[in-house]
């Protein structure tokens, strides 16, 4: 019963049942939502419950916009630039003692400069990708997202539960051919319960199913080049090089976590996190046969102390993440044409990554209609990639600084917000060492030129403008255009995003 | 106080998450293989020398060359499954005399697991023959300008690469049945006494109609006209020694100037990825009786995408006394077996590199040159391995003279 | 709390023969000339399928939201399949002027007749059983005034299909997710 309860608050497009809105003005409603303090401890992002702690307004937003993105900056198989237009539904409601809150969003765009992967959500399942030596522009995509949660604050207890599914279709309409299924459920739950008078203590867990579906297809009358399956780093599985287009992937990742928040806001906060992720990349053609999977474990700690003075806020939040992903290849024995037999596996590819970032945050509320923030902040990134056979390894370590500011300008109907970040970030060591792999082969130039993308030094920006116009006394429209710029040592990227939107 | 405590506690989580994993070192796992060689049943006084092995990975495509051994040989190999091939020399007496030959010795998907593994293979003695080879194979067809398949016109060449005049009357030509590219675990599994073949063609003669001087050669084509004429692309083959030709194909050109091959059973269809294997045998006995008693039914159990398909088949089988030479044929990302002897072939040679690589059309196999003699003809490669007596993806003979 | 609870199912048994004897004519070429002799055989290729399934479908109807919510769980219980057995010889043989003779043991070895005795591989004609499998569909519906009505749907995200083996040979299944949206007009 729940489960559908859930469901229908995914289905976020829709006049609401629970009527009566906050009485603040719409405006302030807005504003307060778009604050780096509202959920500065990002405690819901863990535990559903904590949503019954947020300061977040009650609030529907519907938006529509393009986004479009170029340059040559970005990992080669994720591409380097792309369109998409996309339209979002978002629903926050809070009312005596009962939050709900969806999200509902559709993109279609198109993306440019994949190369050397015809495996969608590369991010998710590198490297036991499909690699070819073709494609490169003009993969088109679509991908629907919805998620709904309700949280209860009852007088001790807190509950609450989240449920989030995103499908992505990817194809191109010529040669070659992906024609990529990925479906993505995620659920989220957790309690809280109150600790001392103003500290509350909360234990929240996470389940997620990954699948996906990667088929490629040549439609050319002549035949087909040769598709190999990465393995990372240059290498790939060699008995499954040739022809063997159809694959699919089935993951699974659960998690847990314990939090410490207080009840009004102000104070510590702290969560930490611990999840593991694991799928199987399998080859359809062969009895769906399983060739490599990946464990992946994830630590995470979030820790954020946030407190106010008479007209000025100021926080100061820790966050670090440590990943841990090992990839297992297996080894088989084909006694008959299209059977193999499992006889040996060994852990090949591991990829490590550490970070840290630190934040400030200074938010000055003086006068009712101005406020102003700035957030300055340190991070601190390494990666570790690595193969056994043949041994290979790509290390770097990079520290940015940087800093984020805004204003906000309520005048007469109009709410005008500004925003601006600009980061250096430079690279404090790097190596590669891939004996073994030609650097003017495909696989070689493709991983130098990541290489050289992730160890380069240079700035990012971000500029960005918002304009809400009240219509009536509970409508506003809404006009953003946003900047985003990553300059590089011989990489440079710009992306510009422009939504119009309602909200009430 | 007590969220002095509680920052101290967590601060303490955090820097324990962060050292929570340690580094796995483990070796990678490898295998002490133990392989000993038989020696051939027939021979009682011999001496082994020069054995060399070389093993390849099936999962890995890695190759490992062996130390030269006698007998036995101990390596130390990772875990996998693995081609293993053998070449040595052998000196052995025979009615008082004394002879030196070739040893070989084949076998594909053997798997090595475990702290140890014992494996042992039977050697073969090489076997020389005094009689025609396959020089050169046209299988994959020509291309059209307008990127279509055009198939009409493969060839192979038949040489005389020993010193003395050769009859090709009754020379057979055949394909195999089974596919280098799809193994199976036939019942009956006779190769190694006999090769099954799906077709077999003959030169026609009575026995000294068609000479060949040593260093000639004959060309047997698919069909003997000048097919530039449909294709520009494609090749001249008026001049064909033989053609092969059945009514009941649809196709099918009969130049009535080119001696027609004799269809001693069905029909010659080459298969024009390269994934059938061809040999050049002699038949002893008379063709009525060949067809009588040497027909070949076998059966089989094929699995695929969760549905098991028991299948049987009908071909014939050339034993392998009577096969000249051989020729195994494949393509390296789909290779599963030889379909010969390793005896008769221990290698195969392609066109292409992968399952209907567009760039293997208007190429051929063509064995390799050994030396040239004085009087301008050519001695060719003959080592009982198509992976180093042929050359790939070759430019067909009959296109160079253009 | 109104749920409606819906079971359907079905069982499939299906036996395919032929009732008159059937013809065939090898296709092989032997000795330069075709093959002009046909076989007279009884039993041709023919086959038993049986089939169980079943869905059971839970459609909740919320009135305040004038929604619905539609699970649906659909069980292939078994698939069971076996050739019937096929002749090997034939029980005449007609030849090209129309006579029709018997087909004894001594023509398996004639270098023509040979052809129309067709053994067959005895595993053809083994039982074979793929075992249960099961999967989720849900969908999630909003009517708007009995004029508009918007869905949401996605088939198989959950599934059961446990690995099985067929004769030695092991046998691992996979479903592909399925989802859309639907929208319906009332005029």
């Amino acid at each position: 019963m729940k489960f559908r309860f859930l469901l229908f608050v995914a289905m976020v497009c829709l006049p609401l049942f629970l009527g009566a809105q906050n009485d603040t003005l719409l405006l302030y409603r807005i504003r307060n939502n778009r604050s780096l303090l509202t959920d500065f401890s990002r405690a819901p992002d863990f535990n559903p419950a904590a949503r019954a702690f947020s300061g977040r307004s009650s609030l529907h937003q519907m938006h529509i916009g393009g986004h479009r993105q170029s340059g040559n900056a970005g990992i080669r198989q994720q591409g380097t630039g792309q369109t998409f237009f996309t339209a979002e539904a978002e629903s926050f409601i809070r009312h005596d003692g009962r939050f709900i809150w969806g999200n509902a969003s559709y993109r279609n765009g198109q993306k440019d400069g994949v190369e050397g992967n015809e495996t969608s959500d590369f991010s998710t399942v590198y490297p036991y990708v499909m690699m070819d030596s073709i494609g490169r522009n003009n993969l088109n995509y679509e991908q629907y997202a919805f998620s709904g949660g309700y949280a209860q604050r009852l007088s001790l207890l807190s509950w609450g539960m989240e449920l989030a599914y995103r499908a992505l279709m990817e194809y191109r309409t010529q040669d070659p051919r992906p024609d990529n299924i990925a479906s993505d459920l995620r659920l989220n739950g957790g309690v809280h319960y109150r600790l001392f008078s103003c500290y509350t203590l909360g234990a929240g867990f996470h389940l997620r199913k990954y699948k996906q579906r990667n088929e490629l297809h040549f439609y050319s009358l002549l035949g087909a080049p040769k598709i190999v399956h990465y393995t990372g780093l240059g290498t790939d599985a060699y008995m499954f090089a040739g022809n063997n287009m159809r694959t699919r992937f089935q993951g699974a990742a659960r998690g847990i976590n314990i939090q410490l928040l207080p009840v009004d806001r102000y104070g510590l906060s702290a969560t930490l996190g611990y999840s593991n992720f694991s799928f199987e990349k399998i080859m359809s053609d062969f009895q769906n046969l399983p060739i490599a999977d990946v464990n992946e474990d994830t630590y995470t700690t979030v820790i954020a102390y946030l407190w106010k003075r008479d007209k000025y806020h100021m926080g100061v939040r820790l966050q670090t993440e440590y990943k841990d992903r090992k990839g297992t290849e297996y080894k088989f024995h084909s006694p008959q044409y299209g059977n193999y037999d499992k006889i040996a596996e060994e852990r090949l590819f591991g990829n490590k990554t550490n970070g840290g970032k630190l934040e400030f945050l200074y938010e000055n509320h003086a006068h009712q209609h101005w406020v102003w923030h700035i957030a300055p902040h340190a991070l601190f990134f390494k990666m570790e990639e690595s193969h056994r056979n043949p041994s290979r390894k790509m290390d770097f370590s990079r520290l940015s600084a940087g800093a984020d500011m805004g204003f906000s300008k309520m005048s007469g109907r109009s709410l005008w917000q500004v925003n601006g970040e600009l980061t250096y970030q430079h690279t404090l060591r790097s190596t590669l060492n891939v004996p073994g792999l030609k650097e003017n082969s495909f696989a070689g130039q493709l991983l130098h030129n990541n290489y050289r993308y992730l160890a380069s030094n240079g700035v990012c920006s971000r500029l960005s403008l918002q304009w809400d116009y009240l219509l009536k006394q509970n409508r506003s429209m809404n006009l953003k255009i946003s900047w985003y710029n990553q300059s590089l040592k011989k990489y440079f990227g710009n992306c510009l995003t422009m939504t119009v939107g309602v909200s009430f | 106080m007590t969220k002095k405590y509680l920052f101290l506690f967590l601060m303490m989580m955090v820097s324990i998450g962060f050292n929570a994993c340690q580094d796995d070192n483990d070796e990678l796992r490898t295998t002490i293989l133990s392989l000993t060689v038989q020696s051939p049943e027939e021979m009682t006084d011999f001496t082994l020398s020069e054995l060399q092995a070389v093993f390849t990975e099936r999962n890995t495509g890695e190759k490992t060359l062996s130390d030269p051994f006698t007998g036995t040989l101990m390596i130390l190999l990772p875990e996998g499954t693995y081609d293993i091939a053998v070449q040595g020399k052998i000196s052995y007496w025979i009615n008082g005399k004394r002879q030196t030959g070739e040893v070989k010795a084949s076998k594909e998907s053997n798997v090595v697991l475990g702290e140890k593994a014992v494996l042992s293979l039977p050697l073969m003695l090489v076997i020389d023959h005094t009689d025609f080879l396959i020089s050169e194979i046209f299988f994959t067809g020509t291309q059209t300008p307008e990127k279509k398949q055009y198939n009409g016109d493969k060839y192979m060449v038949i040489y005389n690469n020993s010193d003395e005049v050769l009859y090709a009357d009754g020379l057979v030509i055949g394909q195999t049945d089974f596919l280098t590219v799809t193994k199976h675990a036939y019942r009956p599994d006779i190769m190694a006494e006999a090769v099954g073949v799906d077709c077999l063609i003959q030169i026609p003669g009575t026995g000294k109609e068609y000479p060949v001087d040593p260093g000639k050669y004959l060309v047997i084509a698919d069909n003997a006209i000048d097919h530039r004429e449909y294709n520009p692309q494609s090749i001249d083959l008026n001049k064909a020694d033989f053609e092969w030709y059945s009514t009941s194909l649809g196709g099918e050109v009969d130049n009535t100037d080119v001696p027609n091959m004799f269809n001693l059973y069905d029909r010659m269809v080459m298969h024009n990825r390269g994934f059938k294997s061809f040999i050049l045998a002699r038949i002893p006995v008379e063709n009525e009786q060949y067809l009588k008693d040497y027909r070949y039914h076998y059966d089989y159990d094929f699995v695929f995408n969760g549905i098991t398909y028991p299948m049987d088949g009908d071909c014939y089988k050339v034993p392998n006394e009577w096969v000249v030479d051989a020729v195994n044929l494949s393509v390296e990302s789909e290779f599963q077996w030889i379909v010969t002897s390793p005896a008769l072939d221990m290698g195969w040679t392609s066109c292409g590199k992968v399952d209907k690589d567009p760039q293997r059309y208007g190429k051929s196999v063509r064995r390799k040159v050994l030396a040239t003699n004085p009087d301008g003809t050519q001695k060719l490669q003959d080592t009982n391995n198509s992976s180093v007596d042929f050359i790939p993806d070759a430019t067909p003979s009959l296109m160079e003279n253009k | 709390m109104k749920t409606r609870l819906t079971l359907d199912g079905a069982w499939f048994k299906t036996e395919y023969s032929n009732s008159a004897p059937y013809y065939y004519k090898p296709y092989q070429l032997v000795n330069n000339r075709r093959i002009e002799k046909y076989g007279v055989y009884q039993q041709e290729s023919g086959y038993i399928r049986e089939e169980l399934n079943t869905k059971v479908m839970l459609d909740t109807y919320l009135p305040e939201l004038d929604m619905e919510f539609s699970t649906s769980v659909q069980c292939a219980w078994f698939h069971l399949s076996q050739n019937k057995p096929r002749s090997e010889t034939p029980e005449v043989y007609i030849d090209t002027d129309g006579s029709v003779h018997s087909y004894t043991e001594q023509d398996k070895k004639d270098m023509i007749l040979q052809y129309l005795y067709t053994p067959h591989n005895p595993n053809s004609f083994r039982k074979e059983r793929v075992p249960f499998g099961m999967s989720v569909n849900l969908k999630a519906s909003k009517n708007f005034r009995r004029k508009v009505r918007v869905s949401l749907y996605v088939n198989k995200l959950l599934d059961y299909y446990p690995v099985y083996e067929v004769y030695g040979a092991k046998i691992r299944r996979a479903v592909d997710p399925y989802f859309g949206m639907e929208l319906n007009f009332t005029l």
